[in-house]
């Protein structure tokens, strides 16, 4: 394995580095020929990686550089391999190939196409090496790189101030998190003596670290989940990020980079094991944010936005499951709505491309006819998002129900089933407005526009479709779980921690799973008597409704306005302060006053030179003079 | 009885200030020319008197050198003041103050 | 004894001299008295016994360098009895205090010092005995000194070229009309007037 598993980072990272150089000139209209290459190429080193690391105890480690190496400070810049990583492996390379392909025909005509694959590459780079890394401080410049293009593809369309701004916000509210973030990545240090995961994690089984030590990790490495997985309260980015470009919003804010935090903690399990107290906090922000982000997404009329705070709201999902222990569950789920959330996105995306441009569902409607293989792909997606049987999402998100039930903490059980009502709801809400009806509401024109997607676009919603409806049933209950059965040797030491087992399938699993179904299908069905049965009147509908707290929900509960006022507010102020105050008048005052001060001196001695042959000898004769003096007085006579 | 040296010595300082403050005060350009001949004298009877103290010929050789220089000196000196002349109808030095600033 | 009463009077004169020629403002009466000085100046050398030396300085100094001066004077036709404003006050001041100080410390240090020294060959009987003053100098000059001389003699092309250089009047060059007063712009207007 040492011989290949380290291209399967390079391999893109070349590509970005040729596609970038030569784009502008040579490649231009076939830049994706070579990152969609090296994808491939990394996927199938991934699934070779995949099957030689199943069933193995130990995971694989491989150093490529000597990369720090200070007296005690040691950090290599070397990869390890175990069955975590194999998966994210898979999902990373496997999507991120099928959305490359998408953004063929998607992205085909833009003036910027070989810079979007160019930073698509670096950024499938970037998350290769987060997840591919063997200690903390290569996961976080991993972290931060792929932040980092994700500032870059938000702002893919930069001559949109709107667009401009979602990049910074992202990067600014990411940065919040990652200071937490880099803080725990000291700490651990500090406590730990090493950076390595197989050091520390050995160091926390053999016992004697303080608790307040591991308890401060674990919050402040879920400080950068919560910045970097769009949870509350630094969840204002994601909705904003879908400013970029629609493949852009599959990949990274749905796929792979917002799923980084959910790989933080899993990938951390033993250190949150560890301190019970930081499980609770995780836990409990990530139920807040599921059911939270679930409600404004019912008030939104952009169809990506709906997807974004559905993104938020599953996201929620993963961390609810960590929080009571449930690691193989929240990957699982982690896998499922990589499938079914990318599908959505790329399926929005292709209505997006036919109703040439348009976002608002409002005006949008009738297209099942139209775009059949879009409408039946989306289709797919949404019973997968709302957790319908036998779709991918019923199994992951029951599981991550059944396991918060069987640990006893049923308030979160009961929130996370309200959330999935909820999520069921907005999602029929979205699929009817969309694309049920006989006429769409939109002009002459657009309607007459009205197309299927082409074929670089359809191949990957098909594709993912199917994976959307049969991939639940690598994560069976129980023993069944192929998933849950992979995943296990990374997780004992977390779950020896805690006390918990991989329990077996019981009759009160099943009563649950009906319960999960039965609440989804009601979802469903208020959806289909509030958008299908009642029909057109949609806007005087909605005003109608529920006025006041329907205003609240739609702007998001004023979170973003918060922020202004406080945190934008209080920076921008006094960044001002201290520009007028500083650097205009100390600084500028210092610089401008040093110029001022030679320009008086010399008018001062300017006068010095007249010009007169005699007040120069006189000046000559005076040096004369003091030099007499000094040597008469000085050396004696 | 030779001379002693230290008699020589001040005339000589005393004819080099003298030549000094004749440069400095005067605005003739022709007296200052003088008063630089007057320091040139000052030096070669420096020269000479410590050539014969010494007892050594290298002062009077060298005094031949430097009055040679003094002719050469003034012959150009002349010059430069007819051609300022010249151009401004004016010996008086502190009128040529072009240079200023 | 005699030499030195002669030396000293021989001294006297040649300061009086120095001091008539600053003070003068008649440019010929300073330049008379310059002819003073260095007359006295060749009487001090004849009593070094430099005899060839005094000699040269009447004959370059006074007579060719000093001749020089009186040439350039009657040629450029100067008003020599002009009201010559003085020298802007404050160097005035200045510049006398100075001299008289540094001539102070000159004497001071000139006259404490003893001074010492390692006799060459050359003392007066052996002059004599050589040759005289002349022939010794000739000898020291041809051997030692042959290089400085050779410079010399280029130093001294060098000056006539740069001299006639100097005092060519180009082709239509321009030639100031009336004395230049304070306060005018210089502007030399175009005369055919000879100077």
């Amino acid at each position: 394995m040492q011989h290949y598993v380290w291209l399967i980072p390079v391999l893109p990272f070349a590509a970005f580095v040729l596609t970038l150089v030569l784009g502008k000139w040579w490649i231009k209209e076939s830049a994706h020929w070579l990152p969609i290459l090296a994808m491939l190429g990394s996927f199938g080193l991934s699934i070779a990686a995949f099957v030689q690391i199943r069933g193995s105890q130990q995971p694989f480690v491989l150093e490529v550089w000597r990369w720090i190496s200070v007296g005690k400070f040691q950090v290599p810049f070397a990869f390890q391999i175990d069955q975590l990583t194999a998966v994210m492996l898979l999902v990373v390379t496997g999507v991120g190939l099928l959305i490359f392909i998408y953004s063929r025909g998607y992205m085909r005509g833009d003036p910027g196409y070989y810079r979007f694959f160019a930073y698509m590459s670096l950024f499938a780079f970037s998350m290769l090496i987060l997840v591919m890394a063997n200690n903390y401080l290569l996961l976080y410049f991993g972290w931060e790189a792929v932040g980092l293009c994700s500032y870059y593809l938000i702002g893919f369309f930069y001559h949109k101030p709107e667009a401009a701004a979602a990049g910074k916000k992202a990067f600014i509210t990411n940065r919040v998190g990652d200071f937490g973030f880099g803080l725990g990545v000291m700490l651990i240090f500090v406590t730990f003596g090493t950076l390595d995961y197989t050091g520390v994690f050995s160091q926390i089984g053999a016992g004697g670290i303080s608790h307040g030590a591991l308890l401060g990790i674990s919050l402040l490495l879920f400080m950068g989940a919560m910045g970097k997985s769009a949870q509350f309260p630094l969840h204002v980015w994601l909705p904003d990020a879908m400013e970029g470009p629609t493949p852009v919003s599959a990949l990274i804010h749905a796929a792979t980079m917002v799923t980084a935090g959910v790989y933080l903690v899993a990938r951390s399990s033993p250190i949150f094991a560890s301190a019970p107290s930081a499980m609770l906090v995780v836990g409990g922000i990530g139920t807040f944010t599921a059911i939270f982000a679930a409600v404004i997404g019912i008030a939104q009329q952009d169809i990506k936005k709906v997807l974004a705070y559905s993104t938020i709201s599953q996201l929620g999902y993963m961390f609810m499951a960590l929080g009571v222990g449930a690691w193989s569950a929240a990957i699982f789920h982690l896998v499922t709505h990589a499938f079914f959330k990318a599908l959505l996105f790329l399926g929005a995306g292709s209505v997006i491309h036919s109703m040439g441009g348009e976002q608002d569902m409002r005006c949008m409607g009738g297209l099942a006819r139209r775009i059949p293989v879009t409408w039946v792909t989306f289709m797919a997606g949404g019973l997968a998002l709302s957790g319908i049987f036998p779709f991918a999402g019923f199994w992951s998100k029951d599981e991550i129900l059944g396991k918060s039930f069987h640990q006893g903490i049923y308030i979160i059980w009961a929130v996370g089933l309200i959330a999935a009502f909820i999520t069921a709801f907005y999602t029929f809400r979205m699929i009817f407005v969309t694309f049920w009806g006989k006429e769409t509401r939109s002009d002459e024109t657009t309607c007459k526009r009205i197309h299927e997607s082409p074929k670089s676009m359809i191949g990957p919603l098909i594709l993912l479709a199917i994976a959307s409806t049969l991939g639940g049933f690598l994560g069976l209950p129980g023993s069944f779980g192929v998933i849950q059965r992979f995943l296990e040797p990374v997780f004992a030491q977390a779950n020896g921690i805690l006390g918990i087992g991989e329990l077996s399938v019981q009759p009160l699993d099943i009563i649950l799973m009906f319960v999960s179904l039965l609440v989804a299908i009601m979802g469903m069905g208020l959806a289909w008597l509030i958008y299908v049965k009642r029909g057109n009147d949609l806007p005087a509908f909605f005003g109608a409704l529920f006025g006041p707290v329907y205003r609240v929900v739609y702007n998001k509960f004023y979170v973003d306005e918060f922020y202004a006022a406080t945190v934008v507010r209080v920076t921008v102020d006094g960044s001002r302060w201290v520009w007028r105050h500083f650097d205009e008048a100390v600084v500028d005052g210092a610089v401008n006053g040093m110029g001022t001060l030679w320009q008086r001196i010399g008018a001062r001695m300017r006068p010095l030179q007249t010009g007169r042959v005699q007040n120069y000898l006189l000046g000559m004769f005076i040096g004369l003079f003091v030099i007499v003096t000094v040597v008469v007085f000085a050396l004696g006579r | 009885m030779p001379i002693p040296v230290e008699y020589y010595l001040v005339l000589s300082a005393v004819l080099f200030i003298i030549g000094a403050a004749g440069v400095l005060l005067r605005r003739n350009l022709f007296i200052v020319l003088f008063s630089i001949e007057l320091m040139m004298n000052a030096v070669n009877i420096n020269l000479v008197g410590f050539s014969r103290f010494h007892e050594n010929m290298t002062g009077q050789n060298f005094v031949l050198f430097t009055m040679t220089i003094a002719a050469a000196e003034a012959a150009i000196g002349l010059a430069i003041a007819t051609a300022m002349f010249r151009n401004r109808r004016t010996l008086m030095v502190d009128l040529f103050d072009v240079m200023k600033g | 004894m005699v030499e030195k009463i002669l030396f000293i009077i021989f001294a006297f004169f040649a300061v009086v001299g120095g001091l008539g020629t600053i003070t003068r403002k008649n440019v010929v009466h300073a330049l008379l008295m310059l002819v003073f000085t260095f007359l006295n100046v060749a009487a001090i050398f004849f009593l070094t016994q430099a005899y060839f030396l005094a000699v040269v300085q009447v004959l370059v100094y006074a007579g060719a360098i000093m001749v020089l001066f009186v040439f350039v004077i009657m040629f450029l036709n100067l008003r020599t009895f002009e009201e010559e404003e003085q020298t802007h006050r404050r160097q005035r001041w200045v510049a006398l205090l100075l001299s008289v100080l540094v001539l102070a410390e000159f004497i001071v240090v000139l006259t404490g010092i003893t001074f010492t020294s390692a006799k060459g060959g050359f003392s007066p009987a052996a002059i004599q005995a050589a040759g005289g003053n002349s022939h010794v100098l000739g000898q020291t000059l041809f051997n030692s000194f042959l290089l400085p001389f050779e410079v010399a003699s280029v130093v001294l092309l060098v000056a006539m070229v740069g001299a006639i250089i100097l005092v060519k009047k180009e082709r239509g060059a321009n030639v100031a009309t009336g004395a230049w007063e304070p306060g005018k712009e210089p502007t030399p207007e175009l005369t055919e007037e000879e100077v």
